[in-house]
Order: structure tokens, then sequence, then C-alpha cells
């Protein structure tokens, strides 16, 4: 057996704009002939680049990276890893998609059992590694106060990860039209105990969708345009939540 | 009088016409027809189907499905204005068509007009965790580069808790102090 570790870049779109088009149906269909093969490895999208690991028998390993290689939805395929392997490091997925390779255990495994090697590789692989690895750490020491800050949502997480609990859907909200004071938030009391608050906002950063900033000035949110004490107040009761 | 609007976006076969009638009070005013293409199915809207949902005697808010066709571009200009918000729905399978969907964001500005913005992704029963984790990522990009902060939902467009699951966001991000 072997595998194969590269990076590659999202095509971007004629307006230039990043996405990844076709992803879903790509990663669908990867999944599925990656089962009848017998190929196993993750897939990661972060910046403009995807990060995919590949292992499984040598000469299936090399005929789909072949096949990657030359698919017009990749760019720029530079490889970082690619040797023999006595057994699989992702032995449970046919692909496993991560929203950050970062913080994927068997990602960060097979990492540390290759650290050599990553020592081997040359500036424009680390560059590309280090899109996806060795990112700042977010273990509980180097943690940040948010005191004083404002937060805003860069973007929503994925909820079925957050398992859409209502107190982190209730954050979310909060955080989405404009930057809101940490501080206020905590005296609201609505999301929990500080430590509870802070571990779904380092959860936030971890995801890398959120913004924290120096405190505004003005300390109290402005009212939404249009927003109207009575109208959601109806609102509420339609909804059942009162 | 105290109406608000909620727009309901997105591509044909979404599931506009079935969210508005899910969650109207009134008999939608339905405005489909046959379609002259193949669009992957029979009937297509070319109107606005109108729903409302009566808060009480004085408030309500209107709901209208939208055509995501660009060609109906001018029953967007009629919706978009003062709007509670702008639902986008997005059918799951089949690739987005981006540059329709990027026509629709261009064009309603969700963040200019500071409209909030939701994605509902329907007909997704079929679709294991990792399929809608994979789709929310493309569609996350595409927002992101329009600047768009707006949670991605699961959708059955039919069902009356679902629809209402919709509403519920919608408020929670709007009713903000």
């Amino acid at each position: 057996m072997k595998c194969i570790t590269y990076v590659s870049k999202v095509v971007a779109r004629k307006n230039s704009a990043v996405i990844p088009v076709g992803f879903a149906n790509m990663f669908s269909a990867a999944r599925k002939k990656n089962a009848e093969l017998q190929i196993t490895g993750l897939i990661s999208c972060r910046s403009g680049y995807y990060i995919q690991h590949l292992e499984g028998d040598n000469n299936i390993v090399d005929q789909l990276f072949s096949k990657i290689k030359s698919d017009s939805r990749h760019h720029q395929v530079t490889v970082l890893f690619e040797f023999e392997i006595a057994q699989r490091s992702f032995p449970e997925w046919n692909m496993k998609l991560v929203a950050t390779a970062n913080e994927d255990a068997s990602f960060l495994k097979f990492m540390d059992q290759n650290s050599g090697k990553i020592s081997s590789l040359d500036n424009t692989q680390r560059q590309l590694l280090g899109i996806f690895y060795g990112l700042k750490s977010s273990s509980p020491n180097s943690r940040r106060s948010y005191e004083g800050k404002s937060l805003m949502l860069l973007a929503w997480p994925d909820l079925m990860l957050l398992r859409q609990s209502p107190t982190v859907i209730k954050l979310c909200a909060q955080l989405t039209a404009q930057p809101y004071p940490y501080n206020s938030l905590l005296e609201s009391r609505r999301f929990g105990t500080q430590r509870q608050l802070d571990k779904i906002l380092q959860k936030f950063e971890t995801l890398e969708i959120l913004s924290v900033t120096d405190s505004l000035k003005q300390n109290i949110p402005v009212n939404r345009v249009g927003s109207s004490t009575r109208f959601y107040s109806k609102m509420k009761t339609f909804l059942g939540l009162r | 009088m105290d109406y608000r609007k909620l727009a309901i976006i997105g591509e044909v076969g979404a599931g506009k016409t079935t969210l508005v009638s899910t969650l109207s009070e009134i008999s939608p005013i339905k405005t489909e027809a046959k379609s002259s293409i193949d669009i992957g199915k029979q009937y297509t809207t070319v109107g606005i189907d109108y729903g409302r949902i009566s808060l009480s005697e004085d408030t309500a808010l209107g709901l209208y499905g939208v055509p995501g066709q660009e060609r109906y571009s001018f029953l967007w200009e009629i919706v978009n204005k003062n709007l509670w918000g702008l639902l986008i729905l997005i059918k799951f399978g089949d690739t987005p068509d981006y540059d329709n969907l990027e026509n629709l964001l261009t064009f309603f500005a969700p963040s200019d007009k500071q409209t909030t913005c939701v994605i509902g992704i329907t007909y997704c029963d079929t679709a294991d965790d990792q399929e809608l984790a994979a789709l929310s990522l493309e569609i996350q990009m595409m927002l992101q580069s329009h600047h768009i902060v707006a949670p991605i939902l699961n959708i059955d467009p039919g069902n009356r808790d679902s629809a209402m699951s919709v509403l519920h966001i919608f408020n929670a991000i709007n009713n903000q102090t």
C-alpha cells in the first residue's frame, strides 16, 4: 500500500470568486468510487486550497492521483507526501471531509508520525501545508480573554457540527448583523456562564468564523433599522416563544 | 398596518411554492405554468407566489416566492423593498447554478442593505451529514465572496415544523437589541 497527500488550488470563477463549484457532487462520487476501490483518506478545503490524503493499493492510488492531476477542478497540484505504508491512517473513511484539518485527531496523528518528512519539505510545500497544519494553537493555555472586545461572526458555523444547540443559534443570531460587545453578552446571561460562553466562542475561533476586535466606543449596539417591539412581540406569540 | 416582507428565492424546483403554501394562512396565489422547456418538472412559477401570516389584526408577514430565473428579474424589483428577510432555497443533489445565485445576491445585496439572509437546502432527506457538509462548504464560500453572514439550514418545505424553523431563525437574527 501507499499514500499520497497533496494540496491543490480551487479554481476561481470568472468573477474571481473562489468557490469550489461542484465540490459536493465530486465528494459524493469520490466516496462511492473509493469504497469500490478500497481507497481511504481525508479532504479539507481552506483559503481557496484543497488538501487531500489518499491511501490504498499502490496502482489504484497512482491511477486515481493521475486522474486528479488532469481534473480541471484542481489547479497547481503539489504533492506533499508520497510513500509506502503498512497500515492506513484513515481506515474508517472512504473520504473524510473535515472543516479544519488542524483540529482532526487522525490528521494530527498522521502528521506527528511523519514529522521527519515534514522537515524535508521545500519552502513551497511547507507554505501549502501551513494552510492546513501548524496553525495557531487553540489549546486552553493559549486561549485569549474576550474582555473588552467586540465580536462578530464572519460566517455561521455548520449547525450540524454543533448539533443545533439553541444557545449556539441564539449567540450566532446575536453576532450576525453587527459587532457586539463581549461584556454585554456576558451580562445578559443568555448564553450561560462565562466559561460556557467562552467555550462556544473558542469553538467559533477554531472554525475561523469569529472576528474579535477592540470594543466599539458605542458599547450598546443600535437596534436594527425597521425593528419594532410590537412586531416582534406578536411574532414571538406566533412562534410559540411565550 | 405593520407589514413585513419575506422574499423566498431560488432555483427552479427548490421548493419556493411549497414553502409559501406550508406557511401561509391564506390560500396562496400561485402563478405556476406548464414549462415550455425541460427544467426537470412540468410546472414552474412564472410570477410571485404570495402568502400571508397574520400576527394580529394590524400586523402581518407577507411571503413572496420569487422565481430564480433571471428573465423574471422584473419581479425581483417588486419584492426587493423593505425586506424583513431573504430566504434563498437551494435544492440538494445538483450542483447549484452559481451564475444564477450570484446574480440574485448581487441584485438583492443583503450585505449592503442589511437584509437578514438565510440559506435553505431543500430535499436533502437522502443526504448524509458529510454530503450536506460538502454542499454547505461550497455555499459558504459563495456567501463569503459576497460578504454575507448567513446560516445554512436543511429545510423540508412541505413540513410545517421545518418551515417554522426558518421563521424562528429570521426572528432570532432580526430581533436583536
